[in-house]
């Protein structure tokens, strides 16, 4: 035996299991030619190394969706005789379980079935007979529960001893057969709503959901914004500013200010010193701003969204707002790549994935970039408007919202392809396994540090050099004087709109000391978050939605833009 | 024999069939102008889920203004958009 396939339904615990037997080796791949991604670790039994992978969770062998068509060549492409599966089970949903594993069973490969969450089977008034199971099925079936470690040893030692089962059943039989070993192995008596059962029909409730998810939703970005800002403010720019600050300004003296070479790495010096947010060099603002700046979001904001999807809290909102994200062509899902933008546009454009379809991919990934700001420019929204108190602030967002609504149900009528209803399982609330959790986060950050960062330091090279060069001047006196009659807003406050594009929140600050009235900071700063992404962003929507896509999202967003602008100088 | 759309809540259903969608019919297309994909597609994806005839299942939400309905299989709750909720064909329960 060279190699383990975990295979199970999704959410039926398969990560924890994952866990529990590789422990941190862990390399995440995307299937080749797809954006589905799976785990892969190492394990170790009578001293050989032995691979195993997290296959996506999948209800069939007869794909119906990326995922589940990864699974399926996954399977496809391993050996029957050095390979054994691993069927994850939910045991508190056997019956529809069992569709799967009874599939894998007429396979050539050797399987053992866990019947995982087995301590909740109590909860649940459901008794399981595992070892009349076990006979009727003729593989060995192990009680687990992977968040304490329960049945994991049995495992190891019985994994190398699996044979492929003799077991065959033609297709059309699979649903008789499966309630006839529920008749025999399962006893489910009543019992009483437990308190996260309660929980559950609140957070789906037509009415006390929205009120739940309100709640929820504050304390997220409440949780988020503290432990962003915590990093920022205690580990990084303390980091940046004693110790990478002091090699930069030697690097500066021996490069001598002013050449050109001095103009690419380090940038300007601010009185002398080193400015991360206004040098403008590769090496001290390029590094600075994703890893200081944009980094710890991402850190937090994962954190954070692994708890609500870990505790299954994710699908329960998507369901109460299925409604709305329908009226941009997409359905209750997509509240998740918008839910990460607020955070950061990057991850948000990522997340977009887990939508099926091309069309309701380029639609999210254009209307979140067009409308949502992230948290750092909406500090700043509030930093310059939050003086004029509501009527300052209030308007910004509210057009923003119009924007998100109108863009979406354009894009909607317009954008071909399909746009499917939406159709999932909502599993019950479950605590997070808090090493599954951990390494989730690690993964992803991995993922930005080694995908995100590259593009960023080329996005500030290029900028750079259109500095130095003279072009970044030249556009803003060509189009300043267009965009001041049509926007209303200085000349000076156009050259911020170029800024932006390296750093919106910078962008919104360099408004401050112009001395703007609230109408043009409210249109300076909707124009800001709407015109264009920043170049982090702008790398990963071409990256994600490929070259032609994310064109036609650039230019949406810059006509959109110009236009709410227009409007919002027409009414203030 | 009635569609989960019109069927009461919270009392058990028993799945008659799956029907198969039609012009004029809502399930044939998703809200937002999108289709679901053929009928054995559909059927299929039910089954998985655990959604299939004979099977009993009870309505628990039905969310407003067109939104998902919430059903509950066995142990486990499912949300379906409207148009494929309207081609699950149930019958109330006789005790």
């Amino acid at each position: 035996m060279r190699k383990i396939l975990l295979f199970g339904n999704p959410n039926v615990g398969k990560s924890a299991i994952f866990t529990r037997l590789t422990g941190v080796r862990v390399i995440a791949s995307n299937y080749p030619g797809t954006t589905v991604e799976y785990l892969r670790g190492k394990m170790q039994i009578k001293g050989a190394d032995i691979e195993v992978i997290d296959v996506p969770g999948t209800y069939s062998l007869v794909p119906d969706s990326p995922a589940e068509v990864v699974a399926k060549k996954i399977l496809d492409e391993s050996n029957p005789k050095e390979t054994v599966i691993v069927n994850v089970v939910d045991s508190t949903n056997l019956e529809r379980n069992l569709n799967l594993t009874l599939q894998l069973l007429s396979t050539k490969f050797p399987v053992l079935i866990l019947l995982n969450f087995w301590d909740e089977t109590k909860h649940k008034g459901i008794t399981i007979d595992s070892n009349n199971l076990s006979k009727l099925l003729k593989v060995p079936v192990i009680p687990t529960v992977a968040i304490t470690g329960y049945g994991i040893q049995e495992l190891r030692e019985k994994v190398g001893k699996a044979k492929p089962s003799e077991f065959k059943i033609k297709e059309k039989d699979i649903w008789n057969f499966i309630g006839k070993i529920i008749k025999e192995v399962q006893i489910i008596e009543h019992h009483h709503h437990t308190f996260p059962q309660i929980l559950e029909e609140i957070s789906t409730h037509p009415v006390l959901g929205i009120f739940f998810a309100g709640v929820i939703l504050f304390l997220s970005f409440v949780i988020i914004r503290l432990i962003g800002e915590g990093l920022i403010a205690l580990v990084f720019t303390p980091i940046f500013e004693n110790l990478w600050a002091p090699v930069l300004l030697k690097l500066s003296a021996f490069l001598g200010n002013g050449n050109l070479l001095h103009k690419i790495l380090i940038g300007e010096l601010i009185e002398g010193k080193i400015d991360f947010y206004q040098s403008f060099g590769l090496l001290s603002t390029g590094f600075f701003i994703p890893i200081a700046a944009v980094l710890p979001y991402i850190i937090s904001f994962y954190f954070v969204l692994s708890i609500l999807e870990d505790t299954g809290y994710l699908p329960r909102l998507a369901v109460l707002v299925d409604r709305l994200m329908h009226q941009i062509g997409i359905h209750g899902m997509g509240i998740i790549p918008m839910f990460l933008a607020f955070g950061c546009n990057v991850p948000g454009v990522l997340a977009t994935r887990i939508m099926e379809t091309r069309r309701e991919r380029l639609i999210a990934a254009t209307v979140m970039s067009i409308s949502i700001p992230c948290m750092a420019q909406t500090a700043m929204i509030f930093g310059l408007l939050g003086k004029y108190g509501f009527k300052g602030i209030v308007p910004v967002f509210v057009t923003l919202f119009l924007v998100w609504l109108l863009t979406g149900k354009i894009m909607a009528r317009y954008v071909t392809g399909e746009s499917p209803e939406i159709f999932t399982e909502i599993p019950p609330y479950r605590i997070p396994h808090f090493q599954v959790l951990l390494k989730k986060v690690w993964l992803r950050v991995g993922w930005f540090l080694r995908e995100a960062l590259p593009f960023v330091l080329i996005g500030v090279l290029v900028v750079n050099l259109f500095y130095i060069f003279g072009f970044i001047n030249f556009v803003s006196k060509t189009f300043g004087g267009l965009l001041t009659k049509i926007l209303g807003i200085p000349a000076e406050a156009i050259a911020a709109l170029f800024i932006g594009f390296l750093r919106k929140d910078v962008a919104i600050g360099m408004l401050a000391p112009l001395g703007l009235s609230m109408g043009q900071l409210i249109t300076a700063s909707v124009v800001l978050t709407m015109y264009f992404p920043c170049v982090a962003t702008f790398v990963v929507l071409f990256k994600e939605l490929g070259f032609w896509d994310a064109l036609k999202s650039s230019a949406i967003m810059i006509s959109s833009a110009v236009f709410v602008g227009w409007i919002l100088n027409l009414i203030y | 024999m009635i569609s989960l759309l019109e069927a009461k809540k919270n009392v058990p259903l028993v799945v008659k069939s799956i029907a198969r969608g039609g012009r004029g019919m809502p399930g044939m297309r998703g809200r937002g102008g999108g289709r679901m994909g053929g009928r054995r597609n559909w059927c299929r994806r039910f089954s998985n889920m655990g959604i299939r005839e004979g099977v009993v299942i009870k309505k628990i939400a039905m969310h407003p203004f067109f939104g998902p309905i919430i059903v509950r299989v066995g142990n486990c709750e499912i949300a379906v958009g409207r148009g494929m909720a309207s081609t699950i064909l149930v019958e109330e329960v006789n005790e």
